[in-house]
């Protein structure tokens, strides 16, 4: 079983049988032919809220290039030290942006705290052209080390980012295991507090290659296209992008193979636990990141189990990602085979 | 039937098959699964030397992630006016080339020609830090206006090149149409001529969306993949990328899918010439240009037939693009069915 990571995983069968469907016609190019047409309701049915939606094929791209219409060359994006802009993206934020710098601070389960916000952002000196003055907030949902933030936390961040007249950004590569744990509306932890843009991510949750950036505020809309012409990110074949997502979101596919995979994230916690690992913070998406002896780590890896060794959380400490596809079934046969 | 362009096409059969077996087993991401394991050796055989292969989802990125490898910030880029790289995408060489500018020069049916090209680095004044020095050659292949460089005209546009210590590139968006075309082994248009990156369309020609940056000076890779990374174009899911690619390669699937294409844009050329319009080039590739009243324009488009004007080649110039999916029956047949 591989839990190395959720991009393992192939597209789930509702994705593929949207990409064999109009295998056989023709359609105008690049956003022009009808499914493409059909997404800025699709998700503005979604979000409850007329918004413009901008797909690219990379989790990456959709960061990138929302970021770089939220911040100007000169200005900086807080983040934590642990975002995936920060850690896993190389200098895209950066690229995209004319050279706008990523502000990093700390908070629990990589998520940042509002209080810690609201001091990080009231302590920094404006020197002028001299200095990097935050313009922007950046978080993830659910978070790199498989946290999710409440409604409530996002709330006080967004009135945290209103009282600095910041804008706030929502990586959402991971967005959907988040909602299949919150359980609340879509708008709920996203324009109804304060959130100016998100990338909603499918790639990792069964599509083959496609996020989304959601505008809620929609006048972005014509530079983020030219942002993402620019950079070689649209495509001609537009309709294979907009077919993965209305697959996606049809009849909440999203919802349920983000709820497949948190419940598979579960039943291996309890597995590991039983083993005698122990998790380092709760788990609440479809990540699990846990503190094992090394002979435990062998025997799982002998079992045929992959994994990620986590080193930034300790020389012990390892990270499991279930997906969409995850056995459950296996998972929890894993506790008589290991013994 | 619909001659907008060849990007109105879907996926060819053989590709979504491919795309279609790699949906059961989880994968290794980022490029260390089998089939992308296996792109090197594949495009190696296929060009007959050792080449490193860098697969992105759009042609546009293909250019600009390969040129960026080519150019430095400070550097031009000889294209002619009519390259895709400056017509129709956006300042993205600027953007992947830090600022490298575009340096854009005439020829004959979107060609430039190895004399004129010759004559425009002699006559380029270097004022050091003040000016913009060429340092790279970017060329179309076929071009733009849907004719096709020939093995001759490829090989001197690398010798003056090689004279003036130019870089070489070549945006192969139809690289297919025009290997189908010139009936050559894809070196002689390529290495063996003197190019150091190919763009390798086959988003256009059947593909759901990939195109191959090809590298022939292997010491780029590192380079090209920091920016293809930077450029948000890693796919996680890579195999899907490599799988296209493969299957694109396999049994000559992208010169059958050119063949065909070329072959119905003859047989366009013929049926709208008997209809009374008149070709702008003799069409070589997949794209057919051509001078005709609005009478007869009118009249296709009346008939369901979709294609494009194109200005820049004159108020009655139109633009049809064929593909591999293209109804040569039915395209012979318009003469008849529309009348003339």
């Amino acid at each position: 079983m591989n839990f190395a990571s959720d991009n393992v995983s192939p597209f789930c069968p509702e994705i593929l049988e949207a990409l064999t469907k109009d295998a056989s016609v023709n359609a105008p190019a690049y956003g022009g032919d009808a499914l493409s047409q059909q997404l800025d309701a699709a998700f503005s049915e979604l979000f409850d809220k007329e918004v413009a939606v901008i797909p690219v094929a990379t989790g990456t791209a959709a960061n990138c290039i929302s970021l770089s219409a939220l911040v100007s060359p000169y200005g900086g994006v807080v983040c934590h030290h642990e975002a995936h802009i920060n850690e896993d993206e190389s200098t895209g934020v950066a690229f995209f942006t004319g050279g706008a710098k990523l502000l990093p601070m700390d908070g629990p389960a990589a998520k940042l705290e509002a209080d810690d916000l609201d001091g990080f952002v009231s302590g920094l000196v404006d020197r002028g052209v001299h200095s990097v003055s935050p313009e922007c907030v950046a978080i993830t949902q659910a978070t790199e080390l498989g946290a999710v933030y409440t409604v409530d936390d996002v709330k006080a961040i967004g009135e945290v980012c209103r009282k600095h007249d910041l804008r706030l950004f929502m990586d959402g590569a991971r967005f959907a295991n988040a909602m299949a744990h919150l359980k609340c509306h879509p708008a709920d932890v996203t324009w109804k507090a304060g959130v100016d843009a998100i990338s909603f991510g499918a790639t990792k949750n069964g599509a083959m290659a496609v996020d989304a950036i959601v505008l809620f505020d929609t006048s972005l809309k014509p530079r983020i296209e030219q942002a993402r012409k620019r950079s070689g990110h649209l495509h001609s074949k537009h309709r294979y992008l907009a077919t993965q997502l209305l697959a996606y979101i049809k009849d909440d596919v999203w919802l349920k193979n983000a709820g497949h995979a948190n419940a598979a994230a579960q039943a291996l916690a309890d597995v590991l636990i039983k083993q005698g690992a122990s998790l380092t913070h709760a788990a609440e998406g479809n990540e699990l990141f846990v503190k094992m002896s090394p002979d435990l780590a062998r025997k799982l890896r002998d079992a045929g189990l992959m994994f990620h060794g986590w080193p930034s959380l300790g020389a012990d400490v390892y990270r499991f990602v279930a997906a969409w596809n995850a056995d459950i079934v296996q998972i929890t046969k894993l506790n008589t085979t290991l013994g | 039937m619909n001659f907008s362009s060849d990007n109105v096409t879907p996926i060819c059969p053989e590709i979504l098959a491919a795309i279609a077996a790699e949906s059961d087993a989880s994968a290794l991401p980022y490029g260390a699964d089998d089939k992308s394991q296996m792109l090197d050796a594949a495009f190696s055989g296929l060009f007959g030397r050792d080449v490193s292969v860098v697969p992105v989802a759009t042609g546009t990125a293909a250019n600009v992630i390969g040129l960026s490898g080519l150019v430095s910030p400070f550097g031009g880029v000889v294209c002619h006016h009519h390259a895709h790289i400056n017509v129709t995408e956006s300042t993205g060489v600027a953007f992947y080339g830090g600022g490298a500018k575009l340096l854009g020069i005439d020829g004959p049916s979107a060609k430039i020609e190895a004399d004129a090209l010759d004559a425009y680095l002699n006559n380029h004044v270097s004022n050091g830090m003040h000016s913009v020095d060429p340092e790279c050659v970017a060329i179309t292949q076929s071009t733009e206006f849907g004719t096709v460089y020939s093995v001759d005209e490829i090989q001197a546009i690398g010798s003056v090149c090689q004279k003036h210590d130019m870089r070489l590139f070549m945006d192969g968006a139809r690289f297919a149409n025009a290997v189908a075309a010139l009936d050559c082994h894809p070196s002689e248009i390529t290495w063996k001529a003197g190019f150091d990156v190919l763009s390798f369309g086959a988003t256009k020609n059947g593909a759901l969306a990939v195109d191959a940056i090809i590298l022939f000076d292997p010491e780029l890779r590192r380079k090209t993949e920091q920016n293809r990374k930077r450029g948000g174009h890693l796919f996680s899911k890579h195999r899907y990328l490599a799988a296209q690619l493969l299957a694109y390669l396999e049994g000559d699937l992208w010169l059958r899918n050119a063949r065909h294409a070329n072959a119905a844009a003859q047989a366009l050329a013929k049926s709208l010439s008997t209809m009374g319009a008149k070709p702008a080039f003799v069409p070589e590739g997949n794209e057919l240009f051509i001078h005709m009243e609005d009478r007869l324009a009118a009249m296709l488009r009346d008939a369901g037939i979709v294609f494009r004007p194109w200005p820049s080649l004159g108020p009655d110039a139109y633009r049809f693009v064929c593909a591999w999916n293209s109804p040569i029956e039915m395209i012979k047949a318009l003469p008849d069915t529309i009348g003339g």
